[in-house]
């Protein structure tokens, strides 16, 4: 049993350990300090912020959204008739 | 190791905010894709592969319970192989290791380097350790079937296979700290802590449940409560500290990336890590309520599942307010469509489960169906729709060709949706029903069991549903792995940034 307490006790200390030096890092090295530019930290010339960037294939997203956009135009349009 | 990224000189006029890959002197995206390449494409291959395996598997699993006579020999020849008793652990490991983890690391892979901003580094070695991992899956899986799997669930692989799978996991995770190591981000995303996170706790978890279980190398196995103890720390542990933090942190990248817009509160989401991390761990043992083992043991655990709430509405309200006014786009996008999907149902089953912690639910649920409908609900609803959606953003990236077919896209997407529910549907009903006559001592066990066939018929169908939505989703995957590369403009494939 002593080496099932040595595996079990000796875990507990190492992810225990672990988890406290990676908050400890974070802290330090201001991973927790800019957080709004951080957020944006994915996008880049490549892939730009505030576009769409996966369709479905062959679809052209600005018409689709036009078209949306008139068909919910008329739709308002016809409830106004009414 | 890492250098300046948020910088004034990298902005341009289209681009509100700096990037973190600056266009002179560094990567672009679009070679980390190309170096990235055959390594994941391997991993997502063989990780269909076993996705049908594994519904093929699940659906016959399903369909014996209630026809057991179904496919149990032919022509005087006995199929024991395929009795109940061994494709259930076969469907469930397959479906976990092969697909699920196999799928999983692929994504984890693509996620690292280019959260790294750096291409794949050592992309044979990546290579050889998906290679081995499947040899292992293979051998683990024939094992099961022949008789030789253990008999502890989630680790029912034999010690053969486990050994095969515990080098990959190894490989995978040195390799990912020496990529964390070499990234050129000054800052660290969200995503990125999740998977450095799953990547270190796995293969501890992983290792630590052979030894103390299986004993490969001493000769102490735990046994009697403890044995039960270890068992679901580790089983409960693999769904949340390596599903869940791969899934979410594919989550936190996509929905983002492919709506244009940051995350709403990057507040939000380091608390729904951080505690998802400290509570996560002890949850296990409320699989064990009303057992043999220290109350303390299990009160702790339902004060932990029920404490999960935090990191689940932090994620849930996150999510749901960076997607708010966007909802439209999910129409025109297959990859949000699935990973929407995936968080909408990872919020279900996590609510779900901590509601089941509680004894007072528990004592109804415990030991019916309604638990594997919230076992579906989780790996499947959420873990398996995100990681669909991951595969349909980054496979175009890889292979240089837009998906051949919105059609089959959509076909794949209602099927399994429509699938998934459907299940979860029958089971959460059926297993209700179940628990509450189970506690009734008026109603004997057959006449229960009886009354459970047919929303088991359900369930088969669901699964059915499911097996066809895998089979198209495997006829486009592989189209596009070997039709030739047609190319093709689209934000799927950088035509944006020349026309700027």
């Amino acid at each position: 049993m002593i080496v099932f307490y040595c595996i079990v006790f000796g875990m507990i200390t190492f992810i225990g350990g672990s988890a406290l030096y990676a908050f400890y890092w974070a802290a330090t090295t201001g991973q927790f300090a800019d957080f709004e530019n951080s957020a944006e930290s994915i996008f880049g010339d490549d892939e730009p912020l505030g576009e769409v960037s996966d369709v479905y294939p062959g679809m052209n997203l600005e018409e689709e959204l036009a078209r949306a956009e008139a068909k919910r135009a008329e739709a308002k349009k016809g409830n106004i008739t009414k | 190791m890492s250098s300046a990224t948020f910088t004034s000189e990298d902005t341009d006029k289209t681009v509100v905010n700096s990037s973190a890959f600056p266009s002179e002197g560094k990567v672009t995206r679009q070679e980390i894709d190309a170096s990235c390449g055959i390594p994941v494409l391997v991993f997502y291959t063989t990780a269909v592969i076993w996705l049908l395996v594994g519904s093929l598997l699940g659906f016959l699993a399903s369909f014996k319970m209630h026809d057991p006579q179904t496919l149990t020999g032919l022509f005087g020849i006995d199929f024991g192989w395929l009795n109940f008793g061994r494709i259930r652990p076969a469907h469930l490991n397959v479906v976990g290791y092969g697909w699920a983890n196999i799928a999983g690391v692929g994504t984890a892979i693509w996620l690292m380097a280019r959260l790294s901003g750096t291409t794949l580094r050592y992309p044979l070695l990546v290579t050889a350790a998906g290679v081995l991992y499947n040899i292992g899956v293979l051998s683990g899986t024939i094992g099961i079937l022949i008789g030789q799997g253990n008999s502890i669930e989630w680790l029912e692989f034999p010690p053969y296979a486990t050994f095969m799978i515990f080098l990959a996991y190894a490989i995978i995770g040195i390799w990912a700290v020496d990529m964390f190591m070499n990234r050129t981000t000054k800052h660290v995303y969200v995503s990125q802590w999740y998977l450095m996170a799953g990547f270190f706790w796995f293969p501890w978890l992983y290792g630590t449940a052979q030894i103390l279980l299986l004993d490969p190398l001493w000769s102490e196995p735990a046994s009697g409560a403890v044995q039960g103890i270890v068992n679901w720390w580790y089983g409960h542990n693999a769904l949340g500290l390596w599903f869940t933090p791969i899934g979410l942190a594919t989550a936190y990248y996509m929905i983002p990336k492919v709506i244009g817009r940051p995350v709403h509160s990057y507040h939000l989401s380091f608390i729904g890590f951080w505690t998802l991390a400290f509570f996560y761990a002890w949850n296990g043992a409320h699989h064990l309520i009303g057992g043999p083992v220290p109350a303390w043991i299990v009160t702790a655990s339902v004060v932990a599942s029920v404490m999960m709430v935090i990191p689940v509405c932090t994620v849930a309200i996150n999510h749901h307010i960076t997607m708010k006014g966007h909802f439209h786009l999910l129409k025109y996008s297959p990859t949000l469509r699935f990973v929407v999907f995936g968080a909408m149902a990872y919020t279900l089953t996590s609510l779900q489960g901590s509601m089941m912690a509680v004894p007072y639910i528990n004592k109804t649920t415990h030991f019916t169906h309604y638990t594997v409908g919230h076992a579906h609900i989780g790996l499947y609803g959420f873990f398996t729709m995100v990681m669909f959606g991951a595969m349909y953003y980054i496979v175009p990236r890889l292979v240089g060709s837009e998906w051949k077919s919105a059609r089959l896209i959509n076909i794949h997407f209602w099927l399994s949706a429509a699938g998934i529910l459907l299940m979860f549907g029958v089971l959460t009903l059926g297993g209700w029903i179940q628990g509450v006559l189970l506690n009734d001592a008026s109603w004997n066990f057959s006449e229960i069991t009886q009354i459970t066939i047919p929303w088991l018929r359900g369930r088969s169908l669901s699964g059915a549903m499911l097996t066809i939505a895998h089979l198209v989703f495997a006829f486009h995957f592989m189209l596009m792995i070997f039709s030739p590369v047609t190319g093709g403009k689209g934000p799927m494939l950088f035509a944006k940034p020349e026309t700027k």
